[in-house]
């Protein structure tokens, strides 16, 4: 009995590490309906993978520091590590929403020089989440 | 050659007064208690001031260690950069710009970015008092907030060949702590520097 308390003190003092408040499918579910339209994977895909105009010349594409395999570690351009993007791979990834809030914030601007819609945005995970 | 009236002559300044044998003293009581009084004093103070001196802090040395929020976001893509490499005022310029910042978009929530900006401010290079703080209190207007543009680092640097900062163990000029074990601290300290055993000079 005091062994199982103590487990449960240790794991309620671990929980604020991972701000876990949302999955990738609640995330998937709220841009779909944000959008009006049901996430396209391939289109997910797509958006990931190719090269874009309009933002930044350091970073035309997600695989800048992604890398082509999301299921890798990437590299940021400092050399800093990146996790891996894929849930199945990195389980933290997508379940933070004002991480996800920011990231797109940041990256969609770095990348395409604009805000993401939100049907891009259920693409890219959805993408993503069937990895 | 010094003459026998001389010598005794000489012998009578010198030896006065003296014993029967003609040996100079001087009678002196021996003063004990004074003598271990002021040897016990001059302890005591010195043992005193010592004790308290080390017990201040020492003045305007950086602070440490970075705070947790900065340490966070800042460190999100490179290694936090202390507060006393840029004085004030640069720091409030790179906040201010962070939507382009280096080539990509870093921007923050507004209340984040404040928070941040107030702690870098607060101590900046103008409130260190290391070596590079000094060195790099300065603004530098043809670039702004890029420490690694400064003559200071570049005169620091300029030996060092490409290859070292292309090296994936050292990953670009920007990461301090490749090399410098207390990066985070602001110290730079010459003993403090270790190259990446992957480096070859």
């Amino acid at each position: 009995m005091k062994q199982y308390l103590v487990a449960v003190a240790l794991t309620a003092l671990s929980l604020p590490l991972f701000a876990a408040d949302t999955t990738p499918a609640e995330l998937i579910a709220k841009y779909e309906q944000e959008a009006g339209v049901k996430a396209d994977i391939q289109a997910g895909q797509s958006l990931f993978m190719d090269n874009h105009t309009g933002g930044k010349p350091d970073t035309p594409s997600c695989t800048s520091c992604h890398t082509k395999d999301p299921r890798a570690i990437g590299k940021l351009r400092t050399g800093k590590a990146v996790d891996p993007m894929v849930p199945s791979v990195n389980p933290k990834r997508f379940t933070d929403s004002a991480k996800v809030t920011k990231w797109f914030g940041r990256n969609c601007n770095s990348v395409l020089g604009r805000d993401c819609t939100a049907a891009e945005k259920a693409n890219f995970i959805a993408w993503l989440d069937s990895l | 050659m010094v003459s026998t009236h001389q010598k005794e002559y000489i012998h009578e300044i010198i030896c006065l007064p003296c014993d029967s044998t003609g040996t100079a003293v001087r009678h002196v009581a021996a003063r004990g208690v004074l003598a271990t009084t002021v040897i016990g004093v001059l302890a005591i103070t010195l043992f005193a001031s010592n004790t308290l001196l080390s017990d201040r802090p020492v003045p305007n040395l950086p602070v440490s260690p970075i705070d947790p929020l900065v340490e966070a976001e800042c460190g999100a893509c490179h290694g936090a950069f202390h507060p006393s490499l840029l004085p004030a005022a640069e720091w409030t310029a790179l906040m201010a710009t962070l939507s382009d910042h280096f080539g990509e978009d870093a921007s923050l929530d507004s209340e984040t970015t404040s928070n941040i900006e107030a702690w870098l401010t607060a101590h900046s290079a103008e409130t260190a008092d290391t070596w590079p703080a000094r060195a790099l209190s300065q603004t530098t207007p043809e670039a702004p907030f890029t420490v690694t543009q400064t003559r200071f680092w570049q005169h620091m640097h300029g030996d060092f060949p490409d290859e070292v900062f292309t090296d994936p163990a050292v990953a670009g000029r920007s990461n301090c702590a490749a090399c410098h074990s207390d990066a985070n601290r602001g110290l730079f300290s010459p003993f403090a520097i270790e190259l990446p055993k992957e480096i070859t000079l």
